[in-house]
Order: C-alpha cells, then structure tokens, then sequence
C-alpha cells in the first residue's frame, strides 16, 4: 500500500515545484525589465519614441560596457574595482597620444593601456592570490594616481581628427556609434563565457577554484587572463566616453562611480556574487533596468535624487532574492 | 533514558522519516545504522531540536523535550557531535568548548573556564591546548573538540553522528575506548556508523533503518555484518570485493617514482606501478599517503624527487596541468571541497578536464558536448542520468561517481583514488569497487588509498605501508594481511614474525 499510494504523491510536488523554481531563479529578472518597459510604454508618451529609445541605449553604453568585464571577473570569482580609475588612464592616454600618433593607435595604445593594467591585477590576484576585493581597492588608487601623473590632475584635450567618432549622437541613421560598440563587446564576451572552453573554466573556477585547479586546469593563468579583459572593457568605456568629451581628466566622467554601476548592474542581472554562476545577459538586462529607470526619473518628472534610493532597492532585492532562492535549493 | 517514539519528519512532502522509533537504556551504546539517506542523521537532529519533528513524542527519563529547540534540548541533557566541525576557526579551543555559556563578571571568568576545561579532559582522557586556534588543530583533533564540546554540557544522552568517519583506525579504536568508559559511568549513547565492524564491537543494542523507518532492532551480537547489510539495503549484496586480474608478468610500468621528497627534509619515495596494477596505500592518518598522492599529482609540488609516466620522460610535478598532460589523474579525498563544482551541471562536470575534446580552436562543439556528457553520464550509472542536472543535487553516491568519471574519461594511464568510497552508500560502494578493478583491467595503473583497510586488502594486488612519511612496507597481495599490515603502519614490526632482528 506504502508503496502505491504514497510513492506518486511524493513525487508530485517535487516535480513540479523544480521547474517552476528553476524558472523565477533563472527569468524572473527578465520579466522585471519587460515589466519596467510595459508600464513606462503605458505611463509616458514619449518613452517610446526612436529618439528616447535611441538616448537610453546611448546611456547604457559605458557601464554596460564595464558590466561585460566585470560579469566575466565576478564569474571566475574575482571582483574588480579598479575599473573607473582604469577607464580614466584609457581615456588619458588616447588623447595624450592622438595628436602626435593619430586617432587609430591612440585607441590601440588606451586599449592596450586597459589590458596591461588588468594583468597586472590578475597578477596580484591570480598569480600571488591576494584577495580580489583589497587587490583592485588597492590599485585603483595606484592607477588614479597614475592619472593624475599624466596629467599633472589637469584635464587634458584634443582635437585630433575623427576623435570624436565614438562620441557622435547623430541618432537619424540608428543607434548611436557607442551602442554599436556596446554590441560588440556583449557580443565578444558572450561568446567568450557561452561557447568556449575558456568560458567553462571561467565558470569552474569562480564555483570552486581547487576543484577546477585538482581537475588539471591552468587556474592562475586563466583568473590573470579574465582581469586582463576586465581591464581592457574599462578602457573601450574610457575611451568612449573621451571621444565623446573630446576630453579626459583622472575624475571625469565616470570615473569615480564606474566600478560600483558596473557591479550594481552585474548584481541586478541576477549574476551571483559568489561566483561561479551569470552571464553577460544578465549584465545587459542589469544595465538596461538602471537605464530605463533613470529615463523614467526624468519623463515622468520625478525628484532624480530619489534615483539612488531606487537603486539600493533594487539591489537588495536581487540579491535578497538570490540568497533566499540558493537556501531553498 | 532516552525514548523516540513515532517521529515523522516530511520535508517538501517527501517523508524523510516514518514512524520511527528507537529507545536508549541508560549505561547502553545504541547503534543506529542505515544507508545514506535512509533518515539516521534526520532522527539524531530531531532528538537534538535541531529540527522540529512533525508529529511524534522524545522523552529523556521520562520528561517531554520534543520540538523546543537545541536549547531546550541541551538543557534535558541531550548534547550531539555533528559529522560537521562546527567550531569558530579562529578562537582557541577553549572558547569553543565554552562557546554559549555566559561568562562569569571580568576577572574570575578564565581562571574558572580553565579549571573547568582541566576537570573536563581529565574525565574525557582527551587532551588539547586550551590556548590552541582551532584551525592549527588536525582533523582529528577538530573531532575530539567536537567531544569536548558535547560533553561541557554534562549531557545524560549523547547523540554521535558518524563521528569516526575522519579518523584513522587507531584513532577511532582510541574514541570507541572513550564512549565505552563514559558509558560506564551511566551515559547513553545513541551512534550513528556506517562502519559495521565498529558497531559490532562497541553497541550492545543495533537499530536499522531504511527509507526513513525502522526495519530491525535487537542485540548487536544478533546480527552478523551481512544480516545488518541485508537489512539496510533491503536485498542480498554481493559483499565481496571483485577479484582483480593478476597482473602480467612484464606488464609495462604506468609509473615510476624516484626520490619523491613531499617536503623539504621529509623521506625521500621511491615506487613503481605497472599498468593493470592496483597498489594499495594503508597507514595511520597523517602517515603521508595523501600528501604523497599530492605530490605526484602536483596538486602541492614536491620539494625533490621526479616521476615518470609510462614511457614518458623524467620530470617533477610542477602543476596539476603538468601531471594531468603527462597521463596522471587523480580522484581527491573531498569531492565537495576538492572534486566538483557544486553548481554546475553534471555535463559540464564530466567535460571540465576534457575540454581540449570538446573545442575546436578553443569553441565548444555543442552537440558533441551534449552527447559525450550524456555518454559519460549513463556509462558512470550517474541516476538520474540527466547531464543537465546541478551536482548538488545529487546524492552522495552519484556525486562520486560523477567525480570518478569525469577522472577516467580523460583516458589517464594512472588513476589516484584517494578515499573513493568514503560517506557513500553501499551500493554505489560495490559499483566503484567494481570500477576500479575495471580500469585496472583495462591497463590503467591504480594507486588506491583508503582509511578502509578492508577496502584496501580486498583490491590490491600490493599494499604500501605508510607510517611517518615513509613507506615502511610493501606487501604482495598475499603476505597483505589485516595484521601485517596494522603492525608496520603502528611500527610494530616485531609482531609480524619477521625475522628482521
């Protein structure tokens, strides 16, 4: 009788309280931004004209971009806060060099610049093993330093020819050149983190770094490589946002609070801070949800110093969530 | 003393535990044995207020304690060692043994802790440092804090979960020796084992349980082991171990090892393995027997020495990447520390050490992942057989079993297994029993190391004999006798009839 009746009736409520589970954990972030979008599409006229649209994605671009290598560092394991002070020296250096060297290897040597610095933090994190959160504390204030070196804590300018490309709002012929690149680099570490064997070892290291190095992966070299393109996304959002600006300085921009919308953003998405779990998609959806709410603070006339208030909501929510969800399973 | 009667427990409409019940006489060990799973550990928390039981009743000498709370519980005298060291790391032993009884006004407060703990080990016959961080402690030192702790509480009932588990077999004979005298002075004990040998010499009275309920109850001299093995897994186990094939005569080396120091200044090792042998390593805990697996593994490189792998070439393990290149793999004590990525799938498990397999300049072949891992998982008997699946979720069992796959899908041509069986149930023992040989027979060559001495003796074809770092013995499969192999790992050499002196 055990056997009959009480075997089917366990199993029930087992099998389908899985994927039900498994869905909220999984999507429910995404429901949140179409939620976000139905109801700004029903509250304000204008939210969905091509130009809003156009601006909010524009908006996005920069920490999203910031979002992409971070998500990758938070994967494997690793926090990077350096990326504001990183973003700076990037924008810095492309235009200390455009004038004399020309638009197309100012941007490779600021890109390069990007790189050189995350290696060096996968060095200290990878390679020594000192943790990540005080490693990246450490340098960002080494490489601020940096800027402000190069720049004797000045801003600098140029007017280089084409500099400004990346900066462009002319918005009649689509999205604006930073989205674009903004697609690219989601585009490049989605693929990275989805459909290599790198991106598997990123994930295996960030869940459990001995079990990933007893398994005979190259761990060091591969948390050194993911703070190298952590890195180097920090210096493709500095050297938008200089092209924009035509102009850089060791505070300018977003400089000071890059690290912490870019993490924010990464959190939101639903990547856990434990490492080991997310993807860029997450990252994206995150940056789109700060995106469209900051474009909702000005449509519908709301006191934008609320803004911040929305913010910390949101990422005790996702969080929060996160937690109570990883009890339970 | 101490009486459970009737305790449910459902978790997410699964009942865990069904109507059982087990009594525990005052001056009595009770062992309480079962498959993993099989809701022994469930029915210890209940006892303890870890957990709150869904209906039944728990009485210590005839007093109502169910439901209300470790506290509560701990307070009726019902103190547990948990199978989980939970002490705090970084405070010294002391505070933990007294973690949550209030301290006294500023002044006399150490001074009487410390008398206290003193009166304390003496009784127990354990003694540790007081002043020790915990983390500077051994693994079976951690165990004997566990006591301790349990036993600050002047308990009339103690609740042991699996406590030997960590302990090497001079270590839990020295434990066994300890709940025997405390038994003595009038305790009961409720013992949870999945050692049976251990049962049988210590419990007077043995409960098992399957499926959450109880399905036997007598005397300990009652049962014999494959009575109580029958009883747990509910039909007839094959308890023997499989017989390896004899190795050929001639057969190639899968490994030579020269002059392998583990450490600066510790024992320089020297062993070879043919391919299709299986070589056993028995000792003590802490002999050297993981640390020299680690050492060839390059999992902690050594300070000196260089391995050779089939016809490979001379080198010293530098990295794990090295070693696993060269044709080594190695199984690790901890699967979940150590082994596998908890929240991952199986799939990507399985694949992790054969990614170069998988990609192609560097992509993931998706197809060819997905039916390779789902190979991998029905050919490991991996149940449910869903690649898909996070390894978390599943039981211990089939966590090893994905471990032990992930291992031999790369092909090694020598395996390390060190403690492959340990904490799973007996079925999935007597598949990777069943295992092991197979891969010997197929010409891997085997380094087993176990805490099991049975498991050890039942499928080598040699046994190592480790005892401070060296390796002190090395016994052909017929010669590997329980005894001779106890008296070399204690250095008893003279008990073994060898005529040495």
């Amino acid at each position: 009788m055990n056997a009959e009746v009480e075997a089917p009736a366990a199993a029930r409520p087992l099998l389908r309280a899985r994927p039900r589970r498994f869905l909220v954990r999984d999507y429910g972030i995404l429901a949140i931004l179409v939620a976000l979008f139905v109801a700004l599409s029903i509250s304000s006229s204008s939210f969905l004209s091509k130009a809003n649209l156009v601006s909010v994605l524009d908006q996005s671009a920069v920490p999203g971009i910031a979002a992409c290598g971070v998500t990758l560092a938070i994967v494997s394991g690793a926090f990077d806060l350096s990326l504001g002070s990183v973003y700076a020296v990037a924008g810095i250096v492309a235009i200390k060099l455009a004038a004399s060297a020309g638009t197309p290897l100012a941007y490779l040597a600021a890109l390069a610049a990007g790189l050189a610095l995350g290696l060096v933090n996968g060095i200290i994190i990878g390679g020594i093993g000192v943790n990540s959160f005080i490693a990246t504390l450490a340098t960002s204030f080494g490489i601020t330093g940096l800027a402000l070196l190069l720049t004797d804590g000045l801003s600098v300018s140029t007017s280089a020819a084409h500099f400004g490309m990346l900066g462009s709002l002319q918005t009649e012929a689509g999205i604006t050149p930073a989205s674009w690149v903004f697609i690219g680099v989601i585009l490049v570490a989605a693929t990275l983190l989805h459909f290599t064997g790198y991106g598997r070892a990123i994930y295996a290291i960030g869940g459990n770094r001995e079990a990933a190095r007893l398994a005979g992966l190259r761990v060091r070299l591969d948390q050194i490589i993911v703070l190298g393109m952590s890195g180097g996304c920090a210096a493709i959002a500095g050297l938008v946002d200089a092209s924009r600006a035509s102009a850089a300085s060791s505070q300018s921009g977003a400089a000071p609070t890059l690290a912490l919308t870019a993490i924010a953003a990464t959190v939101i998405g639903g990547t856990s801070i434990a490492g080991g779990e997310g993807g860029i998609w997450r990252a994206v959806v995150g940056v789109l949800i700060l995106g469209f709410m900051a474009d909702a603070f000005t449509l519908l006339n709301v006191n934008g110093n609320y803004q911040d208030v929305v913010e910390c909501a949101l990422i005790l929510i996702a969080v929060g969530i996160d937690v109570l969800l990883r009890r339970r399973a | 003393m101490l009486s459970a009667s009737g305790l449910i427990k459902s978790y997410a409409g699964v009942k865990v535990v069904n109507a059982a019940s087990v009594e525990v006489a005052s001056g009595e060990i009770h062992a309480l044995v079962g498959e993993n799973g099989a809701g022994k550990s469930t029915m210890l928390r209940m006892i303890a207020g870890l957990v709150r039981p869904d209906s039944g009743t728990i009485t210590v000498a005839d007093q109502e304690i169910g439901g209300r709370g470790p506290a509560h519980s701990l307070k009726a005298g019902v103190a547990m060692v948990t199978q989980e060291m939970a002490a705090i790391p970084s405070r010294s032993v002391i505070e933990n043994v007294y973690l949550g009884v209030r301290a006294r006004p500023v002044g006399t407060a150490r001074a009487n802790f410390r008398t206290r703990y003193e009166k304390l080990c003496e009784e127990a016959g354990i003694w540790l440092n007081p002043g020790a961080r915990v983390f500077t402690l051994s693994q079976a030192d951690r165990q004997q804090l566990e006591i301790l702790r349990a036993l600050a509480a002047r308990p009339r009932v103690l609740l042991l979960d699996e406590p030997t588990t960590a302990m090497s077999f001079d270590q839990s004979a020295r434990f066994a020796e300890l709940i025997r005298g405390l038994v003595r002075q009038g305790m009961a004990v409720l013992w949870v084992s999945h050692d049976l040998t251990e049962v049988r010499t210590n419990a007077q009275r043995v409960t098992v349980m399957r499926d959450g309920s109880v399905v036997g109850c007598g005397p300990a001299a009652e049962f014999t082991e494959s009575d109580l093995i029958q009883l747990m897994v509910g039909y007839e186990v094959a308890a023997a171990y499989p017989r390896p094939e004899l190795v050929p005569a001639g057969a190639p080396s899968a490994l030579e090892v020269r002059d392998l120091r583990c450490y600066p200044g510790s024992p320089s090792l020297s062993v070879n393995v043919a391919a299709g042998e299986i070589v056993g390593c028995a000792g003590l805990v802490g002999a050297g027997r993981s640390s020299f697996a680690r050492a060839v593994y390059g999992a902690r490189p050594p300070a000196g020495g260089q391995i050779k792998v089939a016809d490979g070439s001379w080198f010293t393990p530098r990295s794990t990447r090295q070693a696993a290149a060269a044709g080594i793999a190695m199984v690790p004590e901890d699967r979940r520390a150590q082994g596998l990525i908890l929240n991952r799938t199986v799939g990507e498990n399985l694949l992790l050490p054969s990614l170069d397999r998988i990609t192609r300049f560097g992509v993931v072949e998706q197809r060819r992942a997905r039916s390779l891992a789902g190979t991998w998982a029905r050919e490991a008997n991996v149940r449910p057989p869903d690649p898909s699946r996070r390894v978390a979720s599943l039981s211990g069992g089939n966590q090893q079993k994905v471990l032990v796959k992930m291992r031999l899908a790369t092909e090694p041509k020598l395996i390390i297994f060190d403690e492959p069986t340990r904490g799973v149930s007996i079925d999935a023992k007597v598949e990777l029993h069943r295992v092991v040989v197979e891969m010997a027979g197929r010409g891997m060559g085997v380094i087993l190391i176990s805490s099991e001495l049975d498991e050890v003796l039942g499928l080598s074809h040699r046994v190592l004999v480790f005892r401070n770092g060296s390796i002190v013995r090395d016994l052909d499969a017929e010669h590997a006798t329980r005894q001779a192999v106890m008296s070399a790992a204690f250095g008893l050499e003279g008990e073994t009839g060898s005529d040495e002196r």
